[in-house]
């Protein structure tokens, strides 16, 4: 029971309710109890932002794999920086298939970066989705054809949008069975 | 523009089309289920066949004048038909209220026929807005796609415009050069059609569908960034005038079928491109057009030949 946590680590300043909020939320679809850790600062730890404040998402999952954490299941880190890596030119998230880390960005989840009115329900919703979306691939879950599924691939805010918060038949049961 | 343009002619419907080898007089009982695209029709290019292996027979005979009277008897018969009898494939559909055929129903070398077929050219929007971007890849829901990421679009005139699609540049990132078939040039299934030049190495990519090369897109062998700046768009490599699509459309993807088949290449993307932090997925991500450049030349040729199946 011991290892069976999984640790929320917020990368630089994220507001509290918000990891709050996605703590509960964690626990209601994985059955798992969380732990919030302090802030982290990982400026010093990986390599310099492109401009716009970019991090490369790869190397913080790199950075994030090599270090302990004690009683930790699985790692999600939450971070407001906008995402990049080799491979993908823009992202919300990633995590390891089958791994333990997770990483989400806040950056490009809220209306204002859209140029539109703030609405807390939008963000905290797609908050949501994008969480649980990378939590399960660390899971094993692959990205699901069933547009509604929650682990249907989002190409922008929109199908984050547009598709449930909850796992299609088939990949609920690819938990189950996992868990 | 078309109410006006048939208006007070009868359109005939698609039940009631006589073949043009009926109409000929060739054969006694066929009707067009084909809208009068004989290029697209198996049966016309078997009759066409039958002609010319016939005319064939007839130039290797000693007979040869009696062997060419009779093969060409059923042109010399059509060209004798009243003029009513002998109605452009236009008139029979109702299109154009009078023309007679001056060309044995050789549509493909009437510039008449040119020209509906230009008038008719529904113009497929390639425009962007037109474009659902599925697991960050651009796809068109009227597109074909085959799995080695080129896409097929049927046009009116029936034959196929075929390019690479948005996948496959962003994987090919930088155009050295292009080598395309040459127009005439038959290809088979699964015949290689087109040689890119890459600085990581040739990639020669196979031909989605059976058939003879009808154009070369110049523009693009003048200007190869048109490929990665405009797959769907400006940068179409070549058509090409099927001879069998039967087979081959088995092989052709499109709507949920297309959009599924990306979601799985993304996924396989992630998994060949795995690292020291394993496979890594990502959510709301689009494939960097910069990704040879970020991975290794073993990786990349890795990814061409799992993903686009070059040799």
């Amino acid at each position: 029971m011991s290892d069976r946590i999984i640790t929320i680590i917020p990368i630089g300043e994220i507001d509290n309710s918000f990891l709050d909020f996605i703590s509960w939320s964690i626990e209601e679809t994985f059955r798992i109890t969380t732990a919030l850790l302090p802030n982290y600062n990982l400026s010093a730890e990986i390599p310099p932002p492109l401009p716009g404040n970019r991090y490369n998402s790869t190397s913080i999952l790199q950075y994030l794999s090599d270090k302990k954490f004690d009683n930790t299941l699985r790692l999600l880190a939450i971070t407001e920086s906008d995402l990049y890596s080799p491979i993908f030119s823009t992202l919300y998230g990633e995590a390891q298939l089958n791994g333990r880390c997770a990483l989400v960005s806040l950056h490009r989840l809220r209306q204002e970066y859209y140029n539109l009115p703030p609405d807390q329900t939008i963000f905290l919703s797609r908050f949501h989705k994008v969480v649980i979306h990378e939590i399960a691939h660390t899971f094993g879950l692959i990205h699901c054809i069933d547009k509604n599924c929650i682990m249907y691939p989002s190409s922008n805010v929109i199908d984050i949008d547009e598709k449930s918060s909850l796992f299609c038949p088939s990949c609920n049961q690819k938990l189950l069975l996992i868990n | 523009m078309d109410h006006k343009y048939q208006r007070g002619m009868k359109v005939i419907p698609t039940g009631e089309r006589k073949c043009l080898w009926m109409e000929a007089g060739v054969v006694s009982y066929k009707l067009c289920t084909n809208q009068y695209q004989c290029s697209i029709c198996d049966y016309d290019r078997a009759m066409s066949n039958r002609v010319l292996k016939e005319r064939k027979i007839a130039a290797e005979s000693v007979d040869i004048i009696s062997h060419k009277k009779e093969v060409n008897v059923w042109v010399e018969e059509f060209r004798q038909l009243p003029a009513d009898q002998r109605k452009c494939r236009y008139m029979l559909m109702g299109e154009v209220s009078y023309k007679i055929c001056p060309n044995s129903f050789r549509c493909g070398e009437c510039s008449f026929d040119q020209m509906m077929q230009d008038r008719k050219q529904p113009r497929f929007d390639y425009s962007v807005k037109n474009y659902e971007k599925v697991a960050g890849v651009y796809m068109h829901e009227e597109l074909q796609y085959f799995r080695n990421h080129t896409w097929l679009q049927l046009e009116r005139n029936g034959k196929y415009r075929i390019g690479i699609d948005d996948f496959a540049r962003r994987i090919i990132g930088k155009i050295d050069g292009i080598e395309l078939s040459a127009v005439g040039k038959n290809l088979d299934f699964e015949g290689y059609c087109l040689t890119i030049h890459h600085e990581y190495g040739d990639l020669e990519l196979f031909s989605p569908i059976k058939g003879i090369v009808d154009s070369v897109n110049q523009e693009v062998l003048d200007n190869v960034t048109l490929i990665i700046d405009e797959p769907y768009q400006g940068g179409w490599l070549m058509t090409i005038d099927p001879i069998s699509v039967t087979k081959s459309n088995k092989n052709l993807l499109k709507g949920d079928t297309a959009k599924a088949w990306m979601i799985e290449e993304t996924n396989l993307l992630s998994k060949t491109l795995y690292s020291d932090l394993g496979v890594t997925l990502a959510e709301g991500a689009t494939i960097s057009a910069e990704i040879s450049q970020n991975i290794s030349r073993e990786k990349w040729q890795e990814l061409v030949r799992k993903h686009l199946f070059v040799r």
